[in-house]
């Protein structure tokens, strides 16, 4: 357990070592630039994948009344948990890729006169790849929190006369938020590592923090890559820190 | 330790206080638990009589004072090599083991080869009632039954105390009273220690050799249940335990035969003092009258009676409990059987009803004078 | 013996209309998710003419020979001498990586939560630790261990800075489990052990251990589940030991083939068997908690 820290500061000690030889790195326009790409990719993904994940956590969790249709749908949609999201990554290749399924139907149909780089390589489908990439790690808590929450408190409201919506919107939204927010979590995290999807996806062109340090990294250029992962290592704290506290997490755990 | 003519102690409690954080779940509680009996502990939830029980087991440990078992200091001994078997509310039957091998824990602790061991707890299932059920798991029996099997765990290894902690807590008001039954045969038969914690008094009266009645973690009495249901030492044994009346008095004096003239906010009455407590004629005192002696009587039938009005009435199956608002506001409970208020021979004029008039009274003989705690 | 709970009625009902528009979402996600797995299905089946786009020539299991048989693809008469990977040693490095990884950290965290559960001076500071290591990035922690053992001279390796990077990742998961499935666990059933004439040790063994199997199994399964597949908690850390992840990325960076979707289908299966496993685990458990609480 004392790695997490050990690494951390080791990145960190790292850097103040030899501050002189690379602080124009961290003084640098382009890479502040990239910070702040980067986080505004991560609040647009935020922003759809909450909405996307907490309707298909509300569909799993009341629309779906039998209660094996619930597992199985719950356990399909599990499966980004344990699927590395490189491997998961590598599936879409025959599907948006240049040659792919995607570009051939569309060609074929005469809608494009030739292969589009659009489903693949480009801000846009970066965006899109990242949100169906981590949806799942909203839906999951979100899901949970739900199906946690005391069903008479609905048909209370029900009886109230409380429509669906209003139901949702007054009772069951701000219930399930802590649920909400572990999956907040969870997504900045994940977008803040994520190294390959802007590379196979975004192909390179709208460089996230992480890649780009996994580049500086690849042509041994250490010490900057190190100064730029403790950034990285700075900023993914803190963003979970403070959702932890937004979320008041500390009751739960 | 040699053989003497008085039974020896099993449990002794000297000064033993407890705290936790800014509570004092006991305070400086000092009792002896003889061999042989039945003790039941009770008091009211926050009483301390959990925590007292939890350190007979080694569970807890005392703060201050000490906790001697057989006679020795057990301060350093650990749960474990204590062998005080404790029976829980929850039964913490173990859900990885059928019942046969719940039961045979104890022994399989203790190096009993495996066949021994099972042959035995196959015995004490019998014993218990559940003959059969070995290749049960826990969650397959009902309530009852998981009692009686936490049971057969707890006196597997023939223990000399067995520590009961609200073990007929969960059970329904039935099984609960047969139950009951059961135990006190149980412990007659294993002629073995049994102490018992529970916050309902009647279980206590109706299973116990001795009563402890703790509260806020003072020990208020111990005694046997006669004494404490007839004789209670304090206010709070009076309220808790008998479902009494309790009526501010000051006694103005004393007749021919014993009683005392006594004067209360509801009239002049006559009142017996409790055995070996001598009331102060002129000091503050508590008139104790059980609600079962109070009853509906005509004007002038007896000296000891007051007007009121009924306020309040719930029926508990062979009882009616009344509540009589009197002139000064205070409520007094009056217990009837429940046949007085259903029976043919009254007539519908004489059932009572929220908010009749009534004139109630008792006999002096049921009702007694305590000195007020100083 | 056993009685099934009565579930009531659904509390909201819903019209058709509302439960198709909110059918859509799911049908989106569970697209991007299975659309693309589905086709690399199919892909990993294409015969030796085919590349790694449809239509599908002559279906084989070819490609998934290629993972252990090279000459599959150096005997191919199209073969012109690029470089082939070898899967079979990354396949055997992540099995045993991930089995370590599974036994240490689930035997760690149990440890870790046992600690935790009977309350020590700075047991929230360290909770906060253990946690740390799902928050930070996989990226930093590698090249922060990478920049370490090269200081400390360690040689990167499995079972050096791997097997530390990966622990790192799995424990904190385990951690968790085994917090949230003690804090369901009755601690009266180890007080009745101890007045029973159980001493600490023997009542953790007997009584603990095996009412927390299906954490244990489930951290276990987890804990194998996210190391087989882990990526970014591999990259510069591996050293000469390659794993399956690491082989599949380079692999695809220089060229898509089928061997590569085979690979894919192979890793997606053993995690999807071992969900499946993990998840009648958990729910035969909590049945069995349900029926008691009953």
């Amino acid at each position: 357990m004392l790695f997490s820290f050990w690494t951390g500061t080791s990145v960190g000690m790292h850097s103040e070592l030899t501050t002189s030889n690379y602080t124009n790195i961290l003084t640098g326009r382009t890479f502040w630039e990239t910070v702040r790409w980067t986080l505004q990719v991560l609040a647009i993904v935020l922003a759809c994948s909450t909405i996307i994940g907490v309707l298909v956590a509300y569909f799993a969790a009341r629309v779906v009344a039998i209660e094996w249709v619930r597992t199985a749908l719950v356990f399909l949609l599990f499966v980004p948990f344990v699927v590395s999201y490189v491997i998961r990554m590598i599936t879409w290749i025959p599907l948006f890729g240049r040659a792919g399924l995607l570009n051939t139907a569309l060609t074929e149909a005469n809608i494009l006169d030739e292969p589009s780089d659009l489903f693949l390589y480009t801000s846009p489908s970066m965006v899109t790849a990242l949100i169906f990439l981590y949806v799942a790690f909203i839906i999951g808590p979100t899901f949970f929190k739900l199906r946690q929450l005391d069903e008479d408190l609905l048909r209370a409201a029900q009886n109230l006369g409380a429509s669906p919506f209003k139901t949702f919107w007054s009772v069951e939204l701000p219930l399930a938020r802590p649920g909400i927010v572990v999956g907040w979590i969870f997504v900045s995290v994940m977008i803040l590592s994520d190294f390959a999807t802007e590379r196979i996806i975004g192909g390179g062109l709208s460089p996230l923090l992480a890649g780009t340090v996994w580049r500086r990294a690849e042509v041994l250029l250490w010490p900057q890559a190190s100064a730029q992962a403790a950034v990285l290592v700075v900023i993914t704290l803190a963003i979970a820190a403070g959702l932890l506290r937004f979320a008041q997490l500390e009751r739960d755990l | 330790m040699g053989e003497s003519e008085v039974p020896a102690a099993v449990v002794e409690f000297k000064d033993v206080s407890r705290r936790f954080g800014d509570t004092l779940a006991l305070d400086s509680v000092s009792f002896a638990v003889r061999q042989g009996e039945f003790f039941s502990i009770i008091g009211p939830s926050g009483s301390g009589k959990t925590t007292t029980v939890r350190m007979i087991a080694g569970l807890e440990a005392p703060t201050v004072g000490t906790v001697k078992l057989f006679g020795k200091n057990v301060a350093a001994v650990p749960p474990h090599r204590r062998g005080t078997p404790m029976v829980f509310q929850s039964y913490a039957l173990f859900p990885h083991l059928n019942i046969r091998d719940n039961v045979a824990y104890g022994l399989r602790m203790r190096g009993v080869a495996k066949p021994e061991r099972r042959s035995r707890a196959d015995d004490l299932l019998g014993l218990v009632g559940l003959e059969g059920l070995g290749d049960r798991r826990a969650e397959q029996l009902s309530g009852g039954q998981q009692q009686r099997v936490a049971l057969a765990r707890a006196i597997a290894t023939e223990p000399r105390v067995v520590l009961l902690d609200e073990a007929l807590g969960a059970l329904d008001a039935a099984l609960r009273i047969e139950m009951q039954v059961e135990l006190k045969r149980l412990q007659k038969e294993l002629a073995c220690t049994f102490i018992h914690v529970t916050h309902d008094q009647s279980e206590a009266i109706a299973m116990a050799d001795r009563i402890l009645v703790l509260q806020g973690g003072r020990l208020e009495q111990v005694g046997t249940p006669a004494e404490v249901f007839a004789r209670p030492k304090t206010r709070f044994v009076a309220a808790f335990v008998g479902q009494n009346n309790l009526m501010d008095a000051t006694s103005t004096g004393t007749t021919g035969d014993g009683l005392h003239r006594i004067h209360t906010p509801l009239g002049d009455f006559l009142a017996k003092e409790s055995d070996g407590h001598p009331i102060v004629v002129g000091e503050p005192a508590t008139l104790i009258v059980r609600a079962d002696a109070l009853r509906r009587v005509t004007p002038g039938q007896t000296p000891n009676q007051f007007g009121g009005t009924i306020a309040g009435a719930r029926y508990s199956g062979t009882t009616v409990t009344f509540l009589v608002k009197a002139s000064d506001g205070t409520e007094y409970r009056m217990e009837e059987p429940e046949s007085l208020t259903h029976n043919e021979c009254h007539s519908e004029g004489d059932r009572l009803r929220i908010g009749d008039d009534v004139v109630v009274g008792w006999d002096a003989d049921h009702a007694y004078l305590m000195q007020q705690p100083t | 013996m056993r009685s099934r709970t009565v579930r009531p009625a659904p509390p909201i009902h819903f019209s058709l209309w509302a439960r198709i528009s909110l059918a859509i979402p799911v049908i989106i996600v569970l697209g991007f998710i299975y659309v693309p797995i589905l086709l690399i299905m199919l892909l990993s089946f294409q015969g030796p003419q085919g590349g790694a786009t449809f239509p599908i020539r002559d279906p084989g299991t070819l490609w998934y020979r290629s993972l252990t048989d090279l000459s599959v693809i150096t005997d191919h008469p199209d073969y012109l001498g690029q470089a082939v990977f070898d899967f079979r040693a990354s396949i055997g490095n992540s099995l045993k990586l991930a089995v370590t990884t599974a036994v240490v950290s689930t035997t760690i965290a149990m440890a870790a939560a046992q600690a935790m559960r009977s309350g020590f001076r700075g047991g929230r500071l360290a909770t906060y630790a253990i946690l740390l290591g799902i928050v930070t990035p996989g990226l930093a922690v590698s090249l922060g261990l990478v920049t370490v053992s090269s200081e400390l001279g360690i040689t990167s390796g499995l079972f050096t800075t791997g097997i530390v990077a990966h622990i790192v990742w799995t424990m904190p998961f385990s951690f968790l489990l085994f917090m949230v499935l003690f804090n369901r666990f009755d601690r009266q059933l180890e007080e009745a052990a101890y007045t029973l004439g159980a001493s600490r040790l023997e009542a953790f063994f007997t009584v603990t251990v095996p009412v927390m199997k299906p954490a244990v199994i489930g951290s276990f399964l987890f804990a194998f589940m996210l190391s087989f597949d882990e990526y970014a908690h591999s990259i510069f850390i591996m050293g000469a030991d390659r794993t399956l992840p690491l082989m599949l990325v380079s692999a695809a960076q220089l060229r898509i083939t089928p061997s590569i979707f085979a690979l894919g289908v192979l890793i997606i299966t053993v995690s999807l068997i071992l969900l499946l496993a993990y998840v009648v685990n958990v729910r035969r458990t909590f049945r069995r908690q349900e029926l008691q609480g009953a």
